[in-house]
């Protein structure tokens, strides 16, 4: 399979049969993908079923996509609404604390205090309500635009927007008891 | 506090064997277009019970019991159950 080739190439290759073309589409977007999914699904078993799920979606709807050159942002969407159906089938309004994420933790550049830092920024973003989790996920650790957010979510940019503000404002209130500040001198 | 700054800083990096999900992709691939749009059936009444029945089978046989016993007495109540055993014997006797 040629590596240099198009995504649109890659995906009028699939659709005349090729196998290799799926596979090379999901090399190049698989991760980006996985990545979103897994934020929004802490438990990577679950995270895992969900990946499979939103590629099988994606690669066997593939003649539905129009713009072929657009399949990255479009597989993006099809990957943070498999998750999004995936939480509201379990009804999980909060995240409890075992499904916490449990990622490899800071590189070794980062101190013992910065780590500390990010484990209560994560925990307090876990906290939040649902619809607030969300945007926040997909803005900040997936980096979605407030666009993209909207059409995955099926909501107007415009809520995005004010979804975001309010989830910070509730963010920072819920941090400040527990004296995270920006930069190395952590906690109070 | 900048907020935005502390959530760009917390972003989890989360491994992941991608290439061990994408194998399981492709062959789910293979298996969609070997049977496009099959969907798997769901399975007999029959097959349903006979694997509850194998994995608790006492609970599978105390429910048909009761199952059955109550067809019984509604077919008694309804006919009269004497009545209605006689006349199945009756319609044996004589065909």
């Amino acid at each position: 399979m040629d590596q240099t080739a198009s995504v649109d190439a890659l995906v009028q290759q699939y659709l005349a049969g090729s196998q290799q073309a799926a596979a090379e589409l999901l090399e190049r977007y698989g991760r980006m993908a996985y990545t979103v999914i897994r934020h929004l699904i802490p438990r990577q078993a679950d995270a895992d079923d969900v990946y499979q799920e939103a590629c099988i979606k994606a690669i066997t709807s593939l003649s539905n996509l129009q713009d072929q050159a657009r399949f990255g942002g479009w597989f993006k969407q099809i990957a943070i609404r498999t998750a999004i159906d995936h939480r509201r089938k379990r009804q999980a309004v909060h995240t409890p604390l075992d499904e916490r994420l449990h990622d490899t933790g800071p590189g070794p550049e980062l101190s013992a205090l910065q780590a500390a830092q990010c484990r209560t920024v994560r925990d307090a973003v876990a906290e939040l309500p649902e619809h607030y989790r969300q945007v926040i996920v997909l803005f900040y650790w997936s980096d979605c635009s407030y666009q993209e957010i909207a059409d995955a979510l099926r909501i107007p940019k415009g809520t995005v927007m004010s979804r975001l503000h309010k989830a910070k404002a509730l963010l920072q209130r819920n941090l400040e008891p527990t004296g995270v500040k920006e930069g190395n001198a952590l906690w109070i | 506090m900048d907020l935005e700054k502390l959530l760009r800083e917390s972003k989890p990096e989360l491994p992941a064997n991608i290439s061990q999900l994408n194998t399981s992709v492709l062959a789910a691939l293979q298996d969609h277009k070997a049977t496009p749009g099959v969907q798997p059936k769901p399975a007999k009444l029959v097959d349903r019970f006979f694997q509850a029945f194998v994995q608790y089978p006492l609970p599978v046989l105390t429910a048909s019991s009761l199952l059955i016993s109550v067809v019984l007495l509604q077919l008694g109540n309804t006919f009269g159950f004497s009545h209605w055993l006689i006349q199945q014997a009756g319609s044996i006797v004589f065909r």
